[in-house]
């Protein structure tokens, strides 16, 4: 398993990257996550979000990500120190 | 004092949805909705049916529910299509309570069409049957299709409430809370990580516990409003048959999902 880190989206930085503002990290990660990451997206489950990543703009991306909640598969970090990763939008009700 | 409407089975005329809309009320409880051996005779072929797991076996359930597919609409209809025979099944013989849902919501709202929701040729999930067992609770949550399920044409609508047929009550345990605060957006800072929210987002609301649910009682709530449900300690489960009304005012239309 890799490392997954949660949090709420802010600044959309291009159409597929944007900041995470980390409030959970799973236990046993083996990298350190601070409190505010770059992410580029690798893959993605997110509603809304068209499924070929091609279609993305940076409006889609802002609509979907800023404040919501998100579930970072973390890969691998770029020379930058941003993490390349899967996110999703987790959240599944009814009572 | 936030409290809830209750009436008998027989007078749904007097419900005003518009005030579970607006808040003024927190949920409205029918009792005696739902003949109860029909609940006893539906809760038994429930026990026996396949039931899917979901969040890592914490829930089982019956039938698909949109929020579990959001990002996969062609498992989701595809899964909804067959479930409508297990929904045969299950209530063969006795009374369709979808249906029985149905025609009363349409007696609260005179002059709306209510049907099963469609997105072109495929039907939505009618309902999700829920079967909690001993030691289950669902933490504080809201549900709300235009936030979550926006790939969905359902997305679209007005206002959204839900619907909840109790089918068997364990003998503790397993009560329905609501909290008189509504989600916005920026609550989303107060997520749990797998599911629902921080107790803390409520604990200073006013809340109101659905008193003496017995089978056979339909609860219907505002669900962007908080609501959660207490861990069951009996050791009968709670069974219940849940499902969305998606209200599109101006149309004077209500569609149903789950």
């Amino acid at each position: 398993m890799g490392d997954i880190i949660w949090g709420n989206g802010s600044n959309v930085l291009s159409a597929s990257s944007f900041v995470l503002n980390v409030t959970h990290r799973k236990d046993g990660n083996r990298g350190d996550y601070s409190d505010m990451e770059k992410i580029t997206v690798t893959s993605a489950d997110l509603p809304g979000m068209p499924h070929n990543m091609d279609d993305w703009t940076e409006g889609s991306l802002r609509t979907c990500v800023v404040d919501a909640f998100l579930k970072c598969e973390v890969e691998r970090r770029d020379e930058s120190g941003t993490i390349m990763g899967k996110i999703s939008h987790s959240g599944a009700g009814g009572y | 004092m936030w409290k809830p409407q209750i009436v008998g089975h027989l007078s749904a005329e007097e419900i005003i949805l518009e005030r579970l809309i607006s808040g003024k009320i927190p949920m409205i409880i029918i009792h005696g909705f739902y003949d109860k051996k029909s609940c006893q005779t539906a809760a038994e072929r429930i026990k026996n049916h396949d039931q899917s797991q979901f969040q890592d076996g914490e829930l089982r359930h019956i039938g698909p529910f949109l929020m579990a597919h959001a990002t996969d609409k062609e498992r989701y209809f595809k899964d909804s299509m067959e479930c409508k025979i297990t929904y045969e099944e299950i209530f063969y013989g006795i009374t369709n309570p979808v249906l029985q849902i149905y025609e009363a919501v349409a007696r609260m709202f005179p002059g709306h069409s209510v049907s099963l929701a469609r997105e072109f040729q495929y039907d939505y999930s009618p309902a999700v049957i829920r079967i909690h067992e001993k030691g289950r609770s669902v933490p504080v949550h809201k549900d709300n299709v235009k936030y979550e399920g926006r790939e969905y044409a359902v997305s679209n609508i007005d206002h959204q409430l839900s619907c909840v047929l109790h089918l068997q009550e364990s003998e503790s345990g397993g009560d329905l809370v609501l909290y008189n605060r509504a989600w916005k957006k920026g609550d989303e800072q107060f997520r749990n990580i797998d599911f629902g929210y921080s107790q803390n987002l409520t604990e200073s609301s006013q809340s109101c516990r659905a008193p003496n649910l017995g089978a056979g009682d339909l609860v219907i709530i505002n669900p962007m409003y908080y609501h959660e449900v207490t861990r069951v300690t009996g050791d009968v489960p709670r069974i219940t048959l849940g499902m969305f009304l998606g209200i599109y005012s101006q149309k004077r239309k209500i569609v149903a999902w789950a």
